[in-house]
């Protein structure tokens, strides 16, 4: 068995999508908006392939194509209603991928002991980590009950449209209940596997910051400097 | 003889959960030496459960409420210490095998007790080497937990206490989610911790697989210890005994092969005919192909096959949730599109919970019939057939796993749905249960629905089907029809004679 840790360390990860929304949110020039989004879908070019890449830039070209839309042809209401909601989309876009990335990529095990090298709280770490377990596992959640409300005609269609609250409600009501035995269940087994706020945990891979790590972090540094110049020169 | 340890002990032990006015386990006398195998059964609410959360420190930690008497676990009582303190002596394996694990990926799951514990970088590394090569898991490390089937998962679990190096196995229901091969697995591996000398506690309603694995069997009934069985007895325990007692069957071949002969319905009679159906995924080689057969009221079809021969998608195609690659599927002699088969079909997935909207079982059974004039009615009447009428003001969700089948049963019988399609209707369900499920699945087709059943419960199956539909290794799905069904085709296809 090979024990290795991966690379860039987990905590790089979290450190770029924090940096990634101060620089979105913070940017008011378009295009280092969009130059940010383009750094961020090269990443995931590297991680995922080119495939990847393609479908993110595509969502976002679609994203940018439908403001440009509604701003030129000036429907009443939704021409003032939709492009703001969707400029927030296209800030918080490319922190979604990065979350996704550190959710795909980052073992775990070595994600919980990178937080703790750091200090940061078990008391919120170890939530932070069900969160991060629990989401592939409401995916799957929903759409097993979006089956069964298919096969009752209950779920969400055209012809159910006019009774929105309610079919919502059909989604939720089993969505809570299985999310309570799941957390239930999900808790006693962490409590049997020693899981602690007290105690303290090792790591089976050797989780240190590496060269690869500082120039990670090198270039990290160089693509923001780039990005800020870019938004100042563009204004 | 070496002189046994005692590694788990209950001296006048009795508990009730908070907010529970009854007993969880009432007065237990029980001692567990080391290296023996326990297996606790009995009917559901009986008491097994409770007694495996006080052996992993679950009771009074996690679970709250009132002890009495004595517990103690490798010599700590269990009133003065807390879930962790037992981690390191204790494995926990429990019944769901989606929710046990805390990671997402084998590679990162094995390890994590051993993190919890810990254990140094490399005493973990090592040790993770050995149970890889001892328990033979290099096909699943590079897995994530979603792609495992049910067996592999249990194996998993089991697995990362073994890394933990923990002494004391304790198994809640660890069968209920897995199919044939899945239980073998599982029932090797018990055995090879058997032979390492550890102790080993399984609480279960499936007992045929433990049967020549158990040095004693506690049967309890009302939350106290009814009967004690010694391996002897348990060899020689007969089935007419155990159906008395509420429990399963502990020799599948002691099963008697009866024909299941439903009779005609006066309802119209409908059928479901499938010509030269193909599937499969995008990427992927055929699932199944050239599949045709048909079926009309009163047939109980059983589909069987191995894991991961697609005997789910076959159904979902012929429900319509999925859209076959080629073929067509006519019902009652014409062509019936996705749509038209989803609304003629009720489908009862193997975990009920899914199926379950509103905040009552009688306001679930008027989802989607408000508009009917008679609903109300029909579905009072619909609820005193299935026995849940005293059920009709509770919450579904605190309905026993038996009563669930049967609500989704009558759920079908609300928008009279002739084609009933159950997946793994009786995982988890006691003897009880079990009988209540086949029992209304065979008036079902006396009411002219045609049913098909996915199940790996052969004790649930023998006197259930009156044809088959074998889905092959080879992409191949054969036909027994009704006229050639004996149910001694079935025992042959579940090779009772190895197990």
């Amino acid at each position: 068995m090979v024990f290795k840790a991966v690379k860039p360390d987990s905590r790089i990860l979290i450190l770029q999508i924090i940096v990634a929304s101060i620089l979105g949110f913070s940017f008011h020039s378009e295009f280092a908006v969009i130059s940010l989004f383009l750094v961020i879908d090269f990443l995931l070019f590297y991680w995922y392939g080119v495939k990847v890449f393609i479908k993110r830039l595509l969502s976002y070209a679609v994203m940018y194509g439908i403001i440009w839309g509604f701003t030129t042809t000036n429907i009443p209401i939704l021409s003032v209603i939709f492009p703001p909601f969707l400029m927030m989309m296209i800030k918080v876009y490319p922190i979604y991928l990065l979350l996704k990335l550190l959710v795909d990529k980052a073992p775990m095990d070595e994600l919980l002991y990178s937080l703790d090298r750091i200090h940061f709280p078990k008391s919120l770490s170890i939530p932070l980590m069900i969160v991060y377990r629990y989401v592939p596992t409401i995916i799957r959640e929903l759409h097993y009950i979006n089956e069964n409300l298919k096969m009752r005609g209950l779920n969400l269609s055209l012809s159910n449209i006019r009774h929105l609250i309610k079919t919502l409600e059909n989604y939720l009501v089993p969505l809570l209940f299985r999310s309570e035995r799941i957390s239930e269940e999900l808790s006693a087994a962490s409590l049997c596997k020693g899981l602690s706020i007290e105690r303290k945990r090792t790591c089976c891979t050797n989780v240190r910051f590496t060269k690869e790590d500082y120039l990670y972090l090198l270039g990290m540094a160089i693509v923001i400097v780039l990005l800020f110049v870019l938004n100042y020169l563009t204004l | 003889m070496e002189k046994s340890k005692e590694k788990i002990s209950f001296d006048g032990f009795s508990f009730t959960y908070k907010e529970s006015d009854n007993f969880g386990v009432h007065d237990i006398n029980l001692t567990i030496q080391e290296g023996e195998f326990i297996v606790l059964t009995g009917p559901s609410g009986c008491g097994k459960t409770t007694l495996t959360r006080c052996m992993n420190g679950l009771i009074p930690d996690f679970f709250e409420g009132k002890l009495s008497g004595n517990c103690q676990i490798c010599g700590m009582d269990i009133s003065e210490h807390e879930t962790g303190d037992y981690s390191a002596y204790v494995g926990s394996v429990f019944q769901d095998p989606r929710s046990q694990f805390f990671t997402l990926h084998v590679k990162t799951e094995l390890p994590f007790p051993s993190e919890n514990l810990g254990i140094p970088m490399e005493q973990i590394q090592k040790r993770l080497d050995g149970t890889v090569k001892e328990l033979h898991i290099e096909s699943l490390l590079q897995k994530s937990i979603f792609q495992l089937s049910s067996g592999e998962k249990q194996k998993v679990a089991v697995a990362s206490v073994y890394t933990a190096g923990v002494n004391i196995y304790v198994l809640d229901e660890p069968s209920a989610n897995l199919d044939w091969g899945g239980t073998e697995q599982l029932r090797q591996l018990l055995k090879k911790l058997k032979e390492q000398g550890c102790t080993i506690v399984v609480s279960e309603h499936k007992l045929y697989y433990l049967r020549n694995l158990a040095d004693r069997m506690i049967i309890l009934q009302n939350g106290k210890i009814q009967k004690e069985l010694d391996s002897s007895e348990i060899i020689h325990c007969s089935n007419d005994w155990l159906v008395s007692n509420g429990l399963r069957h502990l020799d599948l071949k002691q099963i008697a092969h009866t024909s299941v002969v439903i009779p005609k319905s006066d309802h119209t009679p409908v059928s479901i005919r499938a010509e030269n159906l193909y599937f499969k995924y995008p990427r992927e080689s055929f699932l199944w192909k050239d599949v045709s057969f048909s079926a009309e009221s009163g047939d109980i079809i059983g589909i069987v096959g191995e894991n991961g021969t697609g005997k789910s998608t076959l159904i979902r195609v012929l429900m319509g949730l999925e859209k076959p690659n080629g073929g067509k599927i006519n019902l009652c002699g014409k062509y019936a599109s996705r749509q038209q088969r989803r609304k003629k079909s009720f489908y009862v997935m193997q975990d009920v919970d899914y199926q379950f909207f509103a905040g009552s079982v009688l306001e679930e059974m008027l989802s989607g019939h408000e508009k009917e004039w008679n609903a109300l009615e029909k579905a009072k009447e619909i609820l005193k057939n299935f026995n849940l009428e005293d059920y009709q003001n509770v919450h579904p969700s605190t309905l026993s796993g038996g009563q669930k089948q049967r609500l989704s049963i009558a759920l079908s019988c609300m928008g009279d749905m002739p084609f009933l399609y159950f997946d793994e209707p009786t995982s988890g369900l006691d003897a009880e249960n079990m009988q209540l499920v086949r029992e209304t699945i065979k008036r079902q087709a006396e009411n002219g629905c045609v049913v098909f059943v996915i199940t790996h419960d052969y004790e649930f199956a023998a006197t259930l089907f009156t044809s088959l539909l074998i889905v092959q290794d080879d992409h191949f799905v054969k036909r027994i029809a009704p006229e050639q069904y004996q149910s001694s085709i079935l025992s042959k296809l579940f090779e009772l004679e190895e197990s």
